[in-house]
């Protein structure tokens, strides 16, 4: 049990600085997930964990103990990395049995580990077998019961799924976060898939070139991005950016569109949160594709645009709609269908409106 | 104006039997995709289409006319892979211009079908640039618009997405099926993923080793599965499917013991003996403590994606998912009561094929 803290860590690779002042607690028992693009440094923040990269600046502690000088095998920490090395001389079992042999741990109980573990991946059948005759989904499963056969004070992972095939990734991701979730071992995990972030992590913590933009639980990130990255990169289809400018005097919004201006009221709550904003500003309003509302008839506050697809996905329909050079999407039930190639008009939610500064990027 | 019909194509290497006797339609101006896990026989059908394997048995028929000795180059058909390269000599201009260069049209001519292209793909300013400084969206766009700026009667189409990452796939994914649309191009498309095969095809040719599973619209193969392996395929996570015993008009569930009425659509279509049910995730419901015939379950784990919640479920010792509303209020380990959409279920044979009610 053990909690994990950055302390303004900074690693460069020659004129790249890869990790940039990264301020980070993660908690006793906690799922933390490292989110974020190839090159984001998350990668590089993790091996620094693991003591596999010296930083530059900052510290690295557990349990409050500042661990910069400790080298990786005194930090009692269980990897599963990318690039798993398995032995290549030994079999599946006794490949996962190794970090417990080196512990000295009596016969029976290494079996029993190795046993549990095994059934937990369903790699059983697979036990007998040598690294190269296993496909790469089965070795990436190896490698990842060879970490979590130890009861270490943290769990270090980078993409540890990334090989194995999508419906079989689904019933991994559950069956490792259930694992977390009773053994509670602190667990850091990569990925730049956003979809298993959100699946897994009690916190997400999403970085880009180096730096940290946001950290705070899935619903956090989704309901409340802290700017345009994070907003963007969070949620499939993509949350919806509507490039306008403030309007003081309605307390609304100016959308430019192909020459037209469209003015769209914002509702009390977002006026009250922006009034300080200066007529004009300009703005990027956010709205995810589920609180975007299709009618077919003229409504108030709403406007009308042209539904120009839609992608049946059988859990659910993603409509696209256009207004000259404005493209966004609607995703509603299956069951609702509109007329396609057709003038229809939209709502937004109100609660799901987001604004934020074009300069900054910032939310508002 | 193009039609492919392909009948009985086989094809074998060594051992391996690639395809086994695939025969499928793709009508003029339709989007058809191929889907299958790796090794289905997705992109050996492709190249037979475009001439580039020699086939054993069977005949790909454009138009009508049987085409089997058509060398490639003369099958008016454009073929974008998934290893694209543009000439990185070449700018962007002169990449869409190279496949005109030996036709006959004249000089204005050309660079009106290439001014077309580059405002249809967005990137009328990327027109002086090198391939080098293009990002990998960008560069496909300019891949597709060179594939397309022949105007080619056929477009195949292998995983042209597959390089790119998430964002930019599900854009160009909007764009590719507008730009087919709007071109009016038969295009025949494969993919190994299912989302890409439900929002842009008209029809999807579901393929696993070698043999077609079914043909049919996404809502058709989303909604009756031929069998628990298109099931599988088909949709994120995949259909439910727990073992079931039918006996007198009812079903028993054999991992809960949990005895239920058929669905009144099955009730005369089943003969007593063992089954598969398949349930989609969005149609397993929870359901209040004192609803009538509900299922006793247990919450397993709780994923929460901030428009819906998956919810793992254990009936027994299997496990089933459920996709609800982020409002749904369910935690770790709760004891819980769920409810399958009586119109939704699915009946398989113990074989895996579809039972149609």
């Amino acid at each position: 049990m053990a909690s994990v803290e950055l302390h303004d860590v900074v690693k460069r690779f020659g004129q790249t600085v890869a990790v940039n002042h990264v301020n980070l607690k993660i908690e006793d028992g906690e799922f933390l997930i490292l989110l974020g693009p190839s090159g984001c440094g998350k990668t590089t923040s993790l091996r620094s964990i693991a003591g596999l990269e010296d930083v530059d600046e900052g510290q690295i502690l557990i349990d409050g103990e500042v661990v910069n000088n400790k080298r990786p095998a005194d930090r009692d920490m269980a990897f599963c990395f990318q690039q798993y090395a398995l032995y290549p001389h030994l079999t599946a079992f006794e490949n996962i049995a190794f970090p417990l042999r080196t512990q000295n741990m009596n016969h029976n109980e290494v079996n029993q580990r190795v046993r549990e573990v095994g059934k937990l991946l369903k790699i059983e059948d697979i036990f007998p077998r040598k690294p190269k005759k296993l496909s790469a989904g089965d070795q990436q499963r190896v490698a990842l019961a060879r970490a979590m056969v130890r009861q270490p004070k943290v769990y270090l992972m980078d993409e540890p799924l990334s090989n194995l095939d999508a419906q079989v990734r689904v019933d991994m991701r559950a069956e490792l976060r259930r694992l977390q979730i009773n053994n509670r071992i602190t667990t850091v995990y990569v990925t730049h898939d956003q979809v298993e972030a959100m699946a897994m992590a009690d916190r997400i913590a999403i970085m880009d070139k180096g730096v940290l933009q946001q950290v705070g639980t899935p619903d956090d990130v989704y309901v409340s991005p802290a700017n345009l990255f994070v907003a963007n990169f969070i949620g499939s289809p993509s949350m919806n950016f509507i490039p306008c400018n403030y309007d003081a005097a309605s307390h609304g919004v100016r959308i430019p569109v192909n020459g037209e201006t469209i003015l769209y009221r914002l509702p009390v709550n977002v006026k009250q949160s922006i009034s300080d904003i200066q007529d004009g500003t300009e703005l990027i309003l956010g709205i995810r594709p589920e609180d975007v509302y299709i009618h077919t008839e003229p409504v108030d506050d709403g406007f009308d645009c042209q539904l120009v697809l839609m992608e049946a996905l059988g859990s659910e329909n993603i409509h696209h709609l256009q207004r000259g050079n404005l493209h966004f999407v609607s995703r509603t039930s299956p069951a609702d269908v509109y007329p396609v190639g057709q003038s229809v008009w939209v709502t937004l939610e109100t609660e799901g409106i987001r604004l934020f500064d074009r300069k900054t990027e910032a939310a508002i | 104006m193009a039609e492919i019909n392909l009948v009985g194509l086989t094809k074998t290497f060594g051992d391996v039997v690639a395809l086994n006797n695939v025969s499928f339609h793709v009508a003029d101006q339709e989007f058809v995709t191929m889907l299958g896990p790796t090794g289905a026989g997705k992109t050996t059908t492709l190249r037979c289409v475009a001439g580039l394997e020699k086939l054993e048995k069977g005949e790909v028929d454009v138009n009508g006319s049987n085409i089997n000795e058509l060398p490639p180059g003369q099958r008016n058909m454009a073929y974008v892979s998934q290893h694209y390269a543009l000439y990185p000599h070449m700018t962007v201009y002169r990449n869409l211009q190279f496949p005109l260069d030996k036709t006959n049209l004249n000089a204005q001519q050309k660079k009106q079908r290439i001014d077309e292209m580059a405002k249809i793909l967005h990137i009328e300013h990327l027109m002086q640039r090198y391939p080098s400084k293009l990002s990998g969206g960008e560069m496909q766009r300019v891949v597709i618009g060179r594939a397309m700026v022949r105007s080619p009667q056929l477009f195949l189409l292998d995983e042209p997405l597959s390089n790119l990452d998430a964002k930019l796939r599900e854009e160009l994914r909007f764009e590719l099926k507008r730009l087919q649309k709007e071109a009016g191009a038969t295009t025949l498309f494969v993919t190994h993923d299912q989302i890409e095969a439900m929002s842009m095809s008209d029809k999807v040719v579901v393929i696993h080793q070698g043999v077609i599973q079914q043909i049919g619209t996404p809502a058709d193969i989303y909604s009756y599965p031929a069998n628990t392996l298109v099931s599988s395929i088909v949709g994120t996570p995949p259909m439910n499917l727990a073992p079931v015993v039918v006996e007198d008009g009812h079903y028993r569930i054999e991992s809960n013991g949990h005895l239920a009425v058929l669905p009144k659509s099955y009730q005369n279509v089943l003969a007593a003996g063992e089954y598969l049910l398949g349930v989609r995730p969005e149609d397993v419901k929870i359901v209040p403590e004192s609803t009538p015939n509900a299922l006793d379950a247990e919450a397993y784990l709780i994923e929460a994606f901030g428009y819906e919640k998956l919810i793992e479920i254990n009936l027994g010792n299997v496990r089933i998912r459920a996709r609800v509303s982020p409002r749904v209020q369910v935690k770790v380990g709760d004891q819980i009561k769920i409810h399958f959409d009586e119109h939704k279920m699915r009946f398989f044979k113990t074989d895996g094929s579809l039972i149609r009610a």
